[in-house]
């Protein structure tokens, strides 16, 4: 777990990323962590995993194949989310200015690495 | 004590439920039922059936045991622990079955409600993370063994 607390760690670091959670599809937080401290992590879990659960039912109804990576836009950030593997997923929270095009890349970079280290 | 529980009338009703959510969420349904738990124990506690007492594993087998069944859920529920891995032995599950009516259907059993309980009581009294490892048929059949992973906060 001290690999993919670092993994972790090192996404926050990228320009416009303020918080990274890997969490269970059970909605168990396995690792997360905010930058500036102000998101309790912990609670995200169940929010996220069925977020992402209703995209990739929606993929599947509509016969597009398996969910990769999915980014939902609010007024203060935007969410950019994706699977590590079979069982877990990956949720980035970003700051409304970022550079979507740089964290979906990290994203897709890194993913490999972290599913690795569950 | 608790009242007995019509576990056919209770089995229809999760059967929709469980259908449904798997239908709106897929695999991610288990997460509804750890979001669901602290709300069912809490609301357990209104009603009567207080688990605040349960402050180490051998009083989660008591309790738990003896409310399941108390309920009609089951003849028997028996923990142990061997290191972090809690394990429930299941003797008669009333929601066997359904269990099995599900599986055959491809949904996974997500909504197991002695795994949401067991892993609600494990985090908010014994101030562990809990998760679910196993739950599969064991046994005689309707005997069910259930395994939750338990780790420091």
């Amino acid at each position: 777990m001290a690999n993919l607390k670092n993994l972790i760690n090192d996404f926050v670091k990228v320009e416009g990323i303020n918080a990274a959670v890997v969490v269970g599809r059970d909605g168990f937080v396995i690792e997360g962590i905010s930058n500036d401290g102000k998101l309790d992590v912990e609670t995200l879990g169940a929010v996220i995993s069925t977020g992402l659960g209703t995209s990739e039912v929606m993929g599947r109804e509509l016969s597009v194949g398996a969910l990769t990576q999915s980014m939902i836009e609010f007024d203060n950030g935007v969410l950019v989310m994706g699977t590590l593997g079979k069982e877990s997923l990956l949720c980035l929270v970003c700051q409304p200015g970022a550079n979507l095009g740089n964290v979906r890349l990290q994203m897709k970079k890194r993913s490999p690495d972290l599913a690795s280290a569950l | 004590m608790v009242d007995k529980v019509d576990t056919r009338a209770v089995s229809g009703i999760l059967y929709g439920l469980y259908k449904a959510l798997y239908g709106l969420v897929g695999e991610n349904s288990a997460a509804v039922m750890r979001k669901a738990a602290p709300d069912i124990l809490d609301q357990l506690g209104k009603l009567g059936v207080d688990f605040s007492c349960v402050d180490d594993v051998n009083k989660l087998s008591q309790k738990l045991g003896e409310t399941a069944v108390n309920a009609g859920l089951c003849d028997n529920m028996a923990f142990s622990l061997n290191g972090n891995e809690l394990t429930a032995n299941i003797t008669q599950c009333s929601f066997f079955d359904l269990t099995k009516r599900l599986k055959e259907e491809g949904i996974p059993p997500f909504g197991c409600p002695f795994a949401a309980l067991t892993i609600a009581i494990a985090e908010k009294n014994l101030g562990k993370k809990a998760r679910l490892k196993k739950l599969e048929p064991a046994g005689a059949p309707g005997d069910t063994m259930m395994v939750v992973e338990l780790m420091d906060k």
